[in-house]
């Protein structure tokens, strides 16, 4: 596959939607491409424009705790700027995969280790393109902002859908000065269920995900502090059964690792969600498994792996049918391999005309991507 | 045009008008409905309704009516829908910015007999409530499993979460905690043609738009939220709390950078100025230090382990900063008491004037000195007195204005103070409202703050959710094409640009 052209600007970007032609296919921005797996084929095959080059840290306005950036940076280069002042963003603050701005927002990416929040709580302002190409902007450079709708909002998880993201401004936060985890073998459900209303109720832990690897079960509850807070919760945290601590370069370790496994290039990712109680148990490893699973204990995500493209789509049907009543299991698969039927655990239902009424109201052009959303909106 | 059942629906306000004749006809359809008792046709009663919290601009409803059930509310909203009518929802009222304002051909919508928590899932940290349901009472419900629902605006004992959904409302701690939107998993609303419609589910499995935090914040213009779950926080295990005088309204803002270059997260910073301290004073027989001219209120939450060391860094901050006095509040009590205080400041207010208007505006925290310094100047060229007693920690200010609404010239000087402290937020790179939403307010303003095409695709958003402008018009977003706002603000004319008040 040839490289798509790159767009040098938003001004250009904006030149390329205003120039279509009714009927020329619509423009889809492209990052790393971890996304183009996601969802349903798109109704009409894009004209893909590699968006990287929009990497411009706008503005840090660090005494504020506020960041505006281009959406082709990628989340690693985000984070490094922010470290340099102390600061962090606890969404994937630990992905080293080169996935970009514009792709956490548009997939709503998260991170086992989910604590801090999702991307949305802490997005304070977009400045998009419509299908037009005229610049839209929602929400500002604020903290705290409930003029006009939230637009952002709508666009986190629409896969570029409703509007093509050029810049995001974040709300960021002092980054904790130390790091740490303390690991469990498989605990069973019961003592799972202690330890994570002891860990969300008493230790304040940032992540406690149960994750099945190989043949190897077990939970890791996460932590970030001020060294002596770090220290205590660890200590507490080891309390509530035989635990394993992890050093703070080896906790980080494990949650950069578990950070880019959820992210699809190469290999399929299912990913989803339910009731945090009623996960663990829900992936059970077996020695003749060969399929990993994560799942956040405190919000609620799951992920799970299956080998390869082919294993995937045989078992997911099987997969959702065990999930607890209310999770959902979606299913992305890497660059050209065939997608599943069902690529979403969950379809829109009654606001599946509303959502479609919202697409030809705000892109009647058709100038951006369509149809891979839930309800092929 | 008379006999024509569609014909409300659209076009200039005064073909709404019409709509009273037909109120009685209305209003029997709507009792059949609801119950006879929860129908509000009588003048004497309806005018209770003719304003919220903002008082400055009042209209009063042509009927006003309070569901028992989403599916009542629903059938209320296409009822009233049919009928040529706008649909204004009302939770307690308590919009600062005219969310709830009415008027001529609306029907208000009240969803304060929506009060059912249906589920408290102490595990899952979630509870399924009513729009009616009381911030405060959630709260009371959820701290037996130790949790509490964490956004904390004022208004909190009255407050419903249906209104909380509308404007996204804040609070003190939502410096820490975040805004309502980030504790609202799922909204049920009732559409214009009746239906009621869920966001999502309590799932976080995510897959496609964020439809909750689209309708979080929308201020009653897509439908009226009857349902919602929402997210519960546990409570911290430990506090502290601690207040610092200032000998001036810059000194005490400027310290808010300090506080948060320590590496601090605060759960709350508020400011409060001399003459709300002197307020406090006369209704709460409150003492400070007479050199005081502001004070912060600061508090940590969190673990235990490490709060101290945190409350010491704030302390320190404050000191940099000029502080005149640091004192920690070392009781449960004291700490209660302080944000009693805060929490009734403007209450307090009333001992100052008859009447204020508290202005939500946002700047960036480090602009907050020079603001501050700004705004005394526009309200000394306006002669309005205002206290300051807001969110230093978000940049979320609240200059309240204090005026004799029997007094033209005042409500005038008041109105074209508020529009200049606005016009100054935007200048600052802030916002023209930090959690008490647009409603009528601020509508004149949205087109400064957004770019014509911004404005444009906002408006196409809401003509997905409310096809036929029946859902609180004239609120939030401005609508466009040169056509005036088809809402309740007839009766107003303009200053600055001319708008007059009903006095």
């Amino acid at each position: 596959m040839s490289a798509p052209p790159r767009a040098a600007d938003e001004a250009e970007l904006a030149a390329r939607l205003r120039a279509r032609a009714p009927g020329d296919p619509p423009l889809m921005p492209w990052g790393s491409g971890c996304l183009s797996g996601r969802g349903y084929p798109p109704a009409t095959a894009p004209v893909t424009v590699d968006v990287r080059a929009l990497n411009r840290v706008v503005q840090h306005a660090a005494e504020d705790l506020v960041l505006t950036v281009e959406t082709g940076l990628s989340w690693p280069a985000l984070q490094a700027t922010l470290a340099r002042r102390g600061q962090w963003l606890p969404v994937l603050p630990f992905l080293s995969a080169p996935v970009t701005v514009g792709e956490v927002l548009a997939g709503d990416l998260r991170s086992p280790v989910a604590g801090y929040g999702a991307v949305g709580d802490y997005l304070l302002g977009v400045r998009f393109l419509n299908g037009r190409g005229e610049v839209v902007e929602g929400g500002g450079r604020v903290v705290k902002n409930v003029a006009g709708y939230a637009l952002g909002r709508l666009l986190t998880g629409s896969l570029d859908t409703f509007g093509l993201v050029t810049q995001a401004t974040f709300k960021v936060l002092p980054r904790p000065a130390e790091f740490g985890a303390v690991e469990f073998a498989d605990l069973g459900a019961e003592r799972t269920a202690t330890l994570v209303e002891t860990a969300a109720l008493r230790l304040a832990a940032g992540g406690v995900v149960a994750w099945s690897e190989r043949d190897r079960r077990g939970v890791t509850v996460f932590f970030g502090g001020d060294p002596a807070r770090v220290g205590w919760q660890m200590e507490s945290a080891a309390e509530l059964g035989t635990a394993h601590r992890l050093t703070s370069s080896a906790a980080l370790q494990r949650w950069r690792h578990w950070e880019d496994r959820t992210v699809s290039f190469r290999h399929p990712v299912g990913w989803g969600g339910g009731r945090p109680a009623d996960l663990p148990g829900t992936f059970p490893a077996s020695s003749s498994s060969p399929d990993d699973t994560l799942a956040d204990l405190l919000r609620g995500h799951l992920w799970w792996f299956p080998a390869d493209g082919e294993r995937a789509r045989a078992q997911l049907a099987g997969r959702r049918r065990r999930l607890p009543k209310g999770a959902h299991l979606h299913l992305d698969l890497p660059a050209g391999e065939q997608r599943p039927d069902a690529p979403w655990g969950r379809e829109p239902g009654a606001v599946l005309t509303l959502l479609k009424n919202l697409k030809h109201t705000l892109d009647p052009d058709g100038g951006l991507p369509a149809g891979r959303l839930p309800g092929r909106v | 045009m008379p006999g024509a059942p569609n014909a409300y629906r659209h076009g200039p306000h005064h073909q709404r008008a019409g709509l009273r004749v037909r109120a009685n006809r209305l209003a029997d359809l709507l009792a059949r409905r609801v119950g006879q008792d929860h129908v509000l046709a009588d003048s004497r009663l309806r005018a209770v309704y003719e304003s919220d919290a903002y008082t400055l601009e009042k209209a009063v409803p042509e009927l006003v009516v309070f569901p028992g059930t989403p599916e009542e509310t629903a059938e209320v909203v296409a009822a009233a829908v049919a009928a040529g009518a706008a649909v204004v929802p009302r939770g307690a009222g308590t919009s600062l910015a005219g969310g709830c304002l009415a008027g001529d051909g609306t029907v208000v919508v009240c969803t304060s007999r929506l009060t059912a928590i249906e589920t408290l899932d102490a595990v899952n940290r979630q509870a399924l409530v009513g729009a009616g349901v009381v911030n405060l009472e959630l709260t009371r419900a959820a701290r037996r499993h130790g949790l509490h629902f964490a956004p904390d605006p004022s208004s909190q004992p009255v407050a419903t979460i249906g209104g909380n959904i509308a404007n996204n409302s804040g609070g003190p701690h939502t410096l820490k905690y975040g805004v309502t939107a980030q504790h609202v998993a799922a909204v049920e609303w009732a559409t214009p043609d009746g239906r009621l419609l869920w966001s999502g589910d309590r799932s976080p499995a995510g897959g496609g738009a964020d439809l909750t935090g689209l309708v979080v914040g929308s201020e009653g213009t897509f439908g009226v939220v009857t349902r919602a779950w929402v997210r519960l926080t546990p409570e911290p295990p430990a506090v502290r709390t601690l207040t610092a005088a200032f000998p001036s309204t810059e000194a005490a803002a400027g310290a808010v950078s300090g506080i948060l270059a320590s590496g601090v997260t605060p759960a709350a910073v508020e400011l409060m100025d001399r003459r709300v301290l002197h307020a406090l004073s006369l209704a709460f027989s409150m003492s400070f230090s007479p050199r005081a001219e502001a004070l912060l209120l600061v508090e940590v939450d969190g673990l235990e382990i490490g709060l101290d060391d945190e409350l010491s860094r704030v302390a320190e901050a404050c000191r940099e900063a000029g502080a005149l006095l640091v004192t920690e509040a070392r009781e449960n009590a004291e700490r209660a008491r302080l944000w009693m205080a805060r929490k009734r400041a403007f209450g307090a207010l009333g001992r100052l004037a008859r009447n204020f208007c508290t202005q939500d505006g946002v700047v960036p925290r480090s602009r907050l000195p020079q603001v501050l310094t700004a705004i005394d100047a526009v309200a000394e060229r306006h002669g309005v007195a205002v206290a300051n007693v807001f969110h230093a920690g978000d940049g979320n200010l609240h200059p309240v204005l204090l005026y004799d609404e029997r007094n033209p010239a005042e409500v005038e000087a008041v109105l074209a103070a508020s529009y200049e402290i606005l016009e100054l937020c935007l200048r600052e790179g802030g916002s023209l409202t930090g959690e008490h939403g647009i409603g009528v307010e601020k509508i004149d303003l949205m087109d400064r703050a957004f770019s014509p095409a911004s404005l444009e695709y906002m408006r196409r958003v809401r003509a997905v959710f409310d096809p036929v402008s029946s859902c609180n018009p004239g609120k939030a977003v401005p609508a466009g094409g040169g056509c005036p706002d088809d809402g309740p603000r007839r009766a107003l004319g303009r200053v600055r640009p001319g708008r007059e008040v009903s006095l």
